[in-house]
Formats: C-alpha cells, structure tokens, sequence
C-alpha cells in the first residue's frame, strides 16, 4: 500500500516538474526562476546537479571495492548502488539541460574546447561517466532480454569500463569542488577554500555510500524484503571512516587558514556552518560509532538520513547560501524552480522501481519475505486504490488529466505574471493607482504634489499595449517609472521656463484684449480652436521664438517641449564656453564641473533625477532664472570690466577655487584659495544659493 | 594593447558615459531618454557610475582583465580575450551556463533573464567602432581616456607625479587582479570598490595550477586503480591456488591408506 501510494505521489511530483520544465523552455528563465544576476546559479545547479551528483557518488565507491579491491561481501549491494549513479547522473542532466540558457546548444563542450575551465572538466567526465554508468547498468536489462550478445560484449568490456568510470568519477567529484574556486571573495570564507575539490571528493564518497545504504533499506521495507543489514553496515562503517576524514581536513583547513577565529563570531553564516557540520559528519559518524546502533536498520537508516541531508545542504551552501553576504542579495526559489528540483529525482524514483519490479537489482528480491508482508511473491504491477477498479495505465492517466492542468495554470500564470504584468525589479506603484481607470490620480514626480492623470489617453496616443514601456520599463533593474517630466518638462508648473500665464499676460497687453485672462481669447493666439489645449495642437514656440530653441539630435528643432533649465542654461553658456576653451586657450572653461557644484552628500545623479522644491522665496520659475542669470552676467561683467583691485578678472578664480574646495576637490594651491576666500566673503556669500537654487531646481 | 583609464577626480557624474554606451550599443529603446535611467548594470546597461562614501563617481564596467577569470572559466570558450586587450563575447558558442557570472572578479557580466533565448551581455570595450570606446569620446570632463595600456600607464603615473596632493599613490587596475584593461586613478581611495581577496592574483593564476594536473591525476588513479585491481586479484587467484593446492595434499595424504 505504501508503495502504490508512494509511486502516485512520485508520479505527481514528476508531472509536475514536466510541466515546469516545459514552462520554462517557453518562458525563459526569468519569467521561471528566482535566478538574478546575483545568484546567477540557483537550486537546478546547485542540488540537482552538483548535489544530485553528489549523492549518485555509491557506485563509483562500491565500484572500487568490488572490482578493484575485490571485496566479495559488498556484491549484494553492487547493483543498486550502479543504479543509484545511473539515474542521479541522468537526473543530474535532465536538470542541467533545462537549467542553461540555450539548451539545444548543450553538445557544445563536445566541439568547442577550453581545458582551462572546471565546467568544461566536469562536463566532459559527466557526459563520459553517464555513459559509463549506462553500459554497467545495461546487464541487469540485458539479461533479461533476448539480446545476449550484446550482454557478452558488455561483460567482455566491463573491466576497463570499470576502471574508466571510477577514474572519471575522481576527476569530475574534486573539479565539481574546484568549480566554486572561482568565486574568490565572494563565497564565505568558511567554505572557501583551495581544498574545496579534496572536501567535495570526500563528502560525496561519504554520502553517497550513505544514500545506497539508505535506499537499500527503504527499498527492503517498501517490498517487505529482509535488508542485508550485515553488508549494510560495512558500508556505513566505511563511510563513517571516509566522514571521518572528510571532517578531519575540514577542521586542519580550518586551522591552517587561520580561520578559528571566526568560528564563533555569531553571524548566521557561522551558525550555518556548525548546523552543516553536525548533520552532515558529527551524527553520522557517532551513529556509526556505536555497535548497537549500526547493527539495527533504524540506526544505519537515521545515520544515512543524516549524512544524505548534510551532503546536500554542504551542496547548498557552497553554491547558493555562502554568497548571500557578498551579493547583498537573497534568494527564494519559485515555485516552478522547486517543482524541477524536486520532480527530476521522483522521476528518477519512477524509473528505480520500474527496474526494480523488473530486473534482478537485489539479491533479497528472490529472498523470503519479512514477517509482516503480505506479499508472497514479488508483484512486478502495482494496484490502485481498491485494486479492481483501476489499472495501473487508467490510474496514471487520470492523475496525468487531474495534475497536469492544475501544475499549467500554477507556473503558466505566474510565468507570464513575471513577464508581462508585474516587473521583475519592483516598481514602486503610482499611489492611488488603478489601471482600470481612465484618469489616475498620482504622483508622477514624487514631489508630493498629486495631480490628475489620464492614463488612457497617454497609452491612446503612444500606440496602446506597445507604449507600457514607454514609462513603465519593466525590465530595466532599480529602474522606477518615468516620471512626467521627461516628457512635459513642467510645461505649467511654475519651475518650467515656459511660463503659461506670463505668455497670457503679455499677449494680452500686446495685441490689445480685453477681459480676464481666463475669458479674454488670447488662448486662440497658440491654441486651435475646438481642439483640446495640448502642446501637440498648440503652435510651436519657433514660430515666435526662432532663436535659442533646443535641437534635438537629427537636427530638427523639438518644437514640441519647451527646454528645461538645464536645456537652456546651457544653450545659453555651453556654447561660448566651449569657444573660449578652444581659442582663449582656457580648457577649464569646457568642463561641466567650471559651473556644477559636486556637493558631497548629494547624490547628482539622483539629484537630476528627483525635483527638490526650490526654498522658500524662490518659487517662481522667473524668479530663479532672473537670479541664475543675473548672478551669470555679474560674473561675466565683473571679468571684463571694473576696477582690477576688486572686481577684476582675478575675482572669477578665488570665486571658482573656492566652489572646488566645497565639493572636495583641490585645484591649484589650497592656501591660496584659503586666503582669497577672506578676501571676498560677500561674493561667495552671493554665490553659494544662487548656484544652490540652479541645483535644486534642475 | 588597448585600454581605459578614468580619472575619477574629473568625473562630474553627468552619466554621458552611460547615455552613449546605451545609444551605441542599442540597448535603449527609441525615444527613451537614457540619461535618467539610472539603476545598477544589467542587460540592458553595460556601464554605470557607482557612488562612493567619499562622493566621487567611478565607473562600473568590465574590466578587461590581462588574465580574465571568464575566459578561464568559459566550458566553451565563448569569452576570450583578443590581442589588441578588449575581452570579447562569442553568442554563437555560448550555452549559457552563467559560470562566467560567477566567475567574474568585477561581478559586471549580466544576463538577458527575460528572454527564451537569452545571452551574456557585458562591454566589449567597443572593440569593433572606430576612434574607440564611444563613452570615452562623449567624456565632456575627460574623465576616461583610451589608448595602448603602456602610454595610459605613463599618462596616470605623469597626473599622480605632478599633483601628488590631490592624487592617491596608485593606479588601480595597474597590478590589481594581475592587471586590468580598464584603471583608475582618483583622489580618494577606491579599495572597497575591488576585491579585497585577491590582490594582485588573476583567478586563473589560482585555478589553472589545479586544472592543469588533471590529466596527470586522471592518468595517475587510473594506473593505481588498474595496478591495484590487478595485484589484488593475482593475490586472491595465488591464495585460492594454494588453499586448493592444500586441500588436494591433505586430500591426497588422507587418502593414503598405508598412512
């Protein structure tokens, strides 16, 4: 009974990961998985493949014993451990192939070589040991089949096929260690370590002998079989000795890097490394250690439970959790990702016992039953639920009918979720959002201020679904929505240089209308009648401007926005600047820092992107351009002319040394500027705001 | 062999850098207006400014290392690095394995997560553009400078000669992680913004001398294994042998009924 339901529940867990997986090949990666550029590997590698392999490790161990160091008694066990190679190596794969970004191109290593890359090592070992494990594992088919030919050849070639396997295994266990040694500083210095390919040898061949004593017994129980509890112990107690070792380089590591120290500090990473210690060797091996204990199935399966778990969460912690300080970064699997991880070994499981029912993999299956199995003799098919009602095809079928849509509409919606509708880098929502509505009220410059947005008429006019991005960039890291004014540049907030009501006023006065501004008709002087007031339908500022306005890069003028301050400030100075830089032979003239302040503490580049309000007393766009400008134009006359004693062209210098100083660059002799800066304390008291207020303002 | 050097004191962080590479590169889509997107590298941003504690503005792209770890570390060699010094990125051979992305010292090798098929993506210092890297020719401050290495090396060495007060007494990139492409000079410190761990050792210079035994390793345990396999077995046979020789004599020595 336990079988039946325990072969659903693979089946289940395998569907679900089919459909994950398939999910995955249609979506990518990141619509699938919680992988970022942070953690580039995620639990794909990590367990299934660098874990799954590590635990498959029993039939390169038992492998030696038997056929090199000719050890007779573990041959009952031989077979299942190849078994356990067998289908961890192919578990391993399957997840690595849905894993790499482009997995048809996963023949690659086989044509481009480079021998200075671990993976490009244990990717070929793995391949060559995969196909190892295959030919070791054909007899037991083989020999039930009419092919025995075939089965002569594979027994004729085993001895060399033997020593191959093991020799790949070696290669590949210590370069799958020496793979994370490419991550200098980045993994925790616990874990990090030269010896990383010894510690990862040895904890594998721990473990994996571990999982074969492990599966040994739950398959005995499963099939109500009497365990070979003595050869079983053996293997425990070797793999105890391997632990042993394994713990013992561990701790010389430790202490030949000087790493004690930080055993005790408390940080969780610490404690994270003394939980993997003690599951992983510490239980184990005193599991072992006691004769009772290692004799009894219930000892040797805790012990192996144990060893099993720890080696994974060694895997684990190498590959994923050891990097979470570096990265500043955590990571949460998805759904999806889980389903994989945990789907492959079920259908691995799956295939277990189809050999199992099949082929001779123990020798107990021919033995006598335990006491309390019902079973007399060994059912290659299992029954479901009452026996009768369902075969085991029909039974299949409807749990496939019942999981698979439920697994489609779990990973489907939330792959086109990440894809589509939500960012993957949260973008902080507009308050007071509601993408049904046509209008918003939001608050688009994060200035506090909240206005009336029509968002169906922006998307209307900037071509429906395909403009989302447009503002909304989805897929852009830490990058927030646009905010209005890369667009609308402040056309009718009082800090925009194109001043609404002053337009009004003086068309007012100048062509002679009556009435408020509100009902005088002036609108009619830039707006189309009857159509809605908008900067598309108004007449374009060139038509009565026609000097100064901004070019946009092809040439063309934008006569459809305004130019901001910045735009034109610098229309206004960059040009001459750049002129006098070149032909007065003054450089410092050209470069941005001449008129900017990098004031420490003010980050310029959020600066340009978030709008301070301008201080108390400057609110009117007019106000500041007239002081922006007023203090320009005092500087540039106070260089040309006035009397050489205190206006003269010296004055710009200590003017612009002491602006360097304030944001902690020392150009020129620092004294210098020490002492010019007493000399004239009213200039740069008239300085600093003005230029504070250009900063705040742009 | 070409490289980069930044003067971080000069940099006002106007991120004209970033706007050009973006524009370059085609990674903005049109219209955008890549100046105020600011944010960390991604796919889509092969370089940024990163603000130290100090206030100056240093830019994170790929380094181009003398000995890169990508490279080294690439199963199929889709990152190389050329002889003219840009490390360069092969998309017909990649199979996106993302070990370069854990490999990376510098921690800038991104990944197109979005798309089905997706790619690595980092700068190539725009090694296929004539006159340069474009985000060395829109510097307005003449913070970043491209050229040989050598001639860099002496053009930062001149700056720190001449104003040794303002300038920190080291060109980052110089040594460091045996060397890189792109270097830094400044005013204030930068060593938290480069791996402490390493020094001045490549990773390659790390991994190789344990990559390079394997096939010595490989053949060394398969001749134990092979020679161990062997001599246990003859010993087995020979003691098998012997019992059955024994047995046959006490067998042989019983059976004399004269005895």
């Amino acid at each position: 009974m336990a079988l039946k339901r325990l072969k659903d529940l693979f089946f289940v867990l395998a569907l679900f990961g089919l459909v994950a997986g398939i999910t995955r090949m249609f979506a990518g990666l990141g619509a699938t998985t919680a992988l970022s550029d942070e953690i580039p590997w995620g639990i794909w590698k990590v367990l299934n493949m660098v874990g799954g392999v590590a635990l498959a490790t029993g039939g390169f161990v038992l492998a030696f014993a038997v056929h090199v160091l000719h050890v007779k008694s573990l041959k009952p066990i031989l077979r299942p451990a190849l078994m356990v190679a067998f289908l961890g190596y192919g578990a391993s794969c399957t997840a690595l192939l849905l894993d790499i970004g482009l997995p048809h191109r996963f023949w690659h290593p086989i044509v481009f070589w480079n021998p200075h890359s671990f993976l490009f090592e244990v990717f070929w070992c793995v391949l060559l040991y995969f196909t190892v494990c295959a030919i070791e594992v054909s007899p037991m088919p083989l020999e039930k089949s009419r092919f025995s030919g075939i089965h002569r050849i594979v027994k004729k070639i085993s001895g060399p096929v033997v020593i191959l396997g093991i020799t790949l295994s070696t290669l590949h266990h210590s370069s799958l260690g020496s793979l994370f040694l490419v991550s200098t500083g980045r993994i925790h210095e616990l874990w990090y370590t030269t010896w990383l390919p010894v510690h990862f040898i040895l904890s594998a061949a721990g473990a994996g002998m571990m999982a074969v004593v492990l599966l040994t017994l739950v398959t005995a129980k499963l099939y109500h079989r009497i365990p070979p509890t003595q050869v079983l112990t053996r293997v425990a107690s070797a793999s105890a000795i391997v632990l042993t070792l394994y713990l013992g380089t561990k701790v010389l590591d430790l202490m030949n890097r000087g790493a004690k120290s930080i055993l005790f500090n408390g940080q969780w990473e610490v404690q994270l490394f003394w939980v993997e210690i003690v599951i992983a060797t510490v239980i184990p091996i005193s599991i072992t250690a006691v004769p009772r204990l290692r004799r009894s199935n219930a000892g040797l399966a805790t012990a192996a439970s144990f060893a099993v778990a720890g080696a994974l969460l060694n895997r684990l912690d190498v590959g994923i959790l050891a990097y979470f300080r570096s990265g500043e970064t955590t990571y949460i699997p998805t759904l999806a990702e889980i389903a994989v991880t945990v789907g492959i070994p079920s259908a691995a499981g799956l295939v277990y016992f189809y050999f199992v029912e099949h082929f001779d993999v123990f020798d107990f299956q021919r033995g006598p039953a335990a006491s309390r199995g019902p079973i007399t003799a060994f059912q290659p098919q299992t029954r479901v639920w009452g026996g009768t009602l369902l075969n085991d095809l029909e039974r299949m079928s409807l749990i496939a009918v019942i999981v698979i849509p439920v697994a489609l509409g779990l990973f489907l919606t939330s792959a086109r979720a990440s894809t589509d509708e939500v960012p993957r880098t949260r973008v902080a929502a507009p308050t007071g959002t509601d993408g049904a509505r046509d209008v918003l009220r939001m608050d688009g410059d994060h200035d506090g201020n909240y206005v009336l947005f029509p968002h169906q008429a922006h998307r209307d006019r900037w071509g429906g679904e395909d403009s989302c991005t447009l503002c909304h960039h989805m897929d852009k890291p830490n990058d927030h929505q646009t905010a209005c004014r890369n667009c609308h540049r402040y056309m009718n907030q009082p800090t925009s240089i194109f001043d609404h009501e002053l337009h009004q006023k003086r068309l007012t006065v100048k062509l002679g209308y009556a009435g408020s501004l509100a009902t005088n008709l002036t609108c009619t002087e830039c707006h189309v009648e009857g159509e809605a007031k908008r900067g598309e339908t108004a007449e374009d500022c060139v038509t009565c401007h026609r000097e100064n306005m901004r070019m946009s890069g092809d040439g063309s003028v934008r006569h459809d926005l305004a130019p901001a301050y910045t735009d034109a400030l610098h229309a206004n100075c960059v040009g001459c600047h750049n002129k006098q830089a070149r032909e007065a032979g003054k450089p410092h003239l050209g470069r941005c820092d001449t008129c900017h302040e990098c004031t420490p503490g003010i980050d310029t580049v959020t600066r340009k992107d978030s709008v301070v309000r301008p201080p108390a007393g400057m609110e009117t766009s007019r106000s500041i351009i007239h002081d922006t400008l007023h203090t320009i134009h005092a500087l540039h006359t106070r260089k040309a002319g006035g009397s050489p004693g205190q206006d003269g062209p010296a004055d710009l210098r200590p003017a612009r040394d002491t602006a360097m100083v304030r944001r902690g660059i020392a150009f020129g002799a620092e004294a210098n500027v020490r002492g010019s800066r007493g000399e004239h304390p009213d200039f740069r008291k008239a300085l600093a705001p003005t230029i504070k207020t250009i900063i705040f303002s742009i | 062999m070409k490289a980069m050097l930044h003067d971080v004191s000069r940099c006002t962080g106007c991120m004209q850098c970033v706007e050009t590479c973006s524009l370059e590169n085609g990674l903005v889509q049109k219209g955008a207006d890549a100046r105020f997107k600011t944010g960390d590298l991604s796919a889509e941003r092969f370089t940024t400014l990163k603000r130290t504690r100090e206030g100056r503005y240093v830019r994170q792209q790929c380094l181009h290392c003398l000995d890169p770890s990508c490279a080294a570390a690439c199963p199929v060699g889709a990152l190389t690095r050329r002889e003219e010094g840009q490390v360069v990125y092969d998309a017909t051979r990649c199979i996106g394995c993302r070990y370069c992305m854990l490999a990376c010292p510098a921690h800038v090798i991104r990944y197109q997560w979005e798309t089905p098929m997706p790619f690595v993506q980092k700068c190539d210092l725009c090694c296929d553009r004539e006159g340069g890297p474009a985000c060395a020719e829109a510097c307005p401050s003449d913070v970043s400078i491209h050229g040989e290495r050598d001639e860099l090396l002496k053009i930062a060495h001149e700056r720190i000669r001449a104003n040794p007060e303002k300038y920190e007494q080291k060109v980052w990139g110089e040594y460091d992680m045996g060397g890189t492409g792109v270097m830094f000079i400044s005013d204030t410190p930068l060593d938290a913004l480069w791996p402490e761990s390493l020094g001045n050792r490549s990773i390659p210079s790390i991994t190789w001398p344990i990559a390079n035994k394997t096939p010595f390793l490989a053949l060394g345990v398969a001749g134990f294994l092979t020679g161990a396999s062997w001599l246990i077995e003859r010993r087995n046979r020979l003691a098998e042998e012997q019992t059955e020789d024994d047995r046959a004599q006490t067998a042989a020595e019983e059976n004399q009924p004269w005895h």
